[in-house]
């Protein structure tokens, strides 16, 4: 088994949101909630994903760290979702919608919209060791 | 594919009847590779998908008749799940070309509440063999 990054569940989807909530359109607020990333439109619940989970997934150990790429890709990836669906416009950026990546390399995780070398929205990277 | 729970309830035994398969996730033993477009209509509704050129999948659903009430569910390619859904308007979503691993099955698992208390979930044929 390859040495896993100290994350648990609940703290990579708080980090994940505090994250997500510093680049959020005004009217947005992103929480996590236990293991949930719950994005919120003035005040009203747009939606809720539990995709940090994935990274104590039990069966799938053995994909650490990918479990924690493909978890912060999906919850970019709902969060992208709602708010533009919220406001009918793309988010990140103003002409399509960017796709969402990740990548672990040592104990940070690097997040962000669009090509990697040319990001439309990069997130601030999370420090896995913590 | 959207149907009612009492459609889907028989589906999962002539699948189960047919592959043998204890875990209802393996789902049928013979899955269509997944193409540039792909439909799975239903009862209530219709599920659409499509792998683009790099790899990346693309899925929506859409009911019939009502999109409102309470959308819940993931979606799995193989036994890993890539994405989890809990909102209140019909689901879109995409996977990564990282995540959409070749050979392995892409499935939609996705229930409805809709706006007047009606439940539908996804059927068992809801996906395909990722090339």
């Amino acid at each position: 088994m390859p040495q896993m990054p100290a994350a648990s569940s609940p703290d990579f989807a708080a980090e994940m949101a505090i994250r997500l909530n510093e680049v959020a359109p005004d009217g947005f607020t992103v929480i996590a909630d236990n293991v949930s990333v719950v994005l919120r439109h003035n005040g009203e619940v747009v939606g809720s994903t539990d995709m940090a989970e994935l990274i104590e997934d039990s069966e799938n150990l053995d994909l650490l760290p990918a479990n924690l790429e493909t978890a912060a890709r999906a919850i970019l990836s709902n969060v992208q979702d709602w708010i533009a669906d919220t406001t009918a416009e793309p988010w990140p950026g103003e002409r399509s919608l960017p796709n969402p990546d990740a990548q672990v390399t040592g104990d940070r995780l690097e997040a962000w919209f669009g090509d990697q070398d040319e990001p439309v929205l990069k997130l601030r990277p999370l420090d896995l060791a913590i | 594919m959207l149907v009612t729970s009492v459609t889907v309830s028989l589906a999962g035994v002539l699948v189960s009847l047919g592959t043998a398969n204890a875990d209802p996730l393996d789902g049928p033993t013979r899955w269509r590779k997944c193409t540039t477009d792909m439909r799975w209509p239903g009862d209530t509704g219709v599920i659409n998908a499509q792998i683009g050129p790099t790899g990346f999948i693309q899925w929506n659903i859409i009911d019939y008749t009502d999109n409102g009430g309470h959308w819940f569910g993931d979606v799995f390619v193989g036994k890993r799940r890539v994405d989890h859904k809990d909102q209140w308007y019909n689901p879109h979503g995409s996977v990564s070309n990282v995540d959409a691993r070749s050979g392995y099955i892409f499935r939609i698992v996705m229930n409805h509440i809709d706006t007047t208390g009606r439940e539908s979930v996804s059927a068992p044929d809801a996906g395909c063999l990722i090339p």
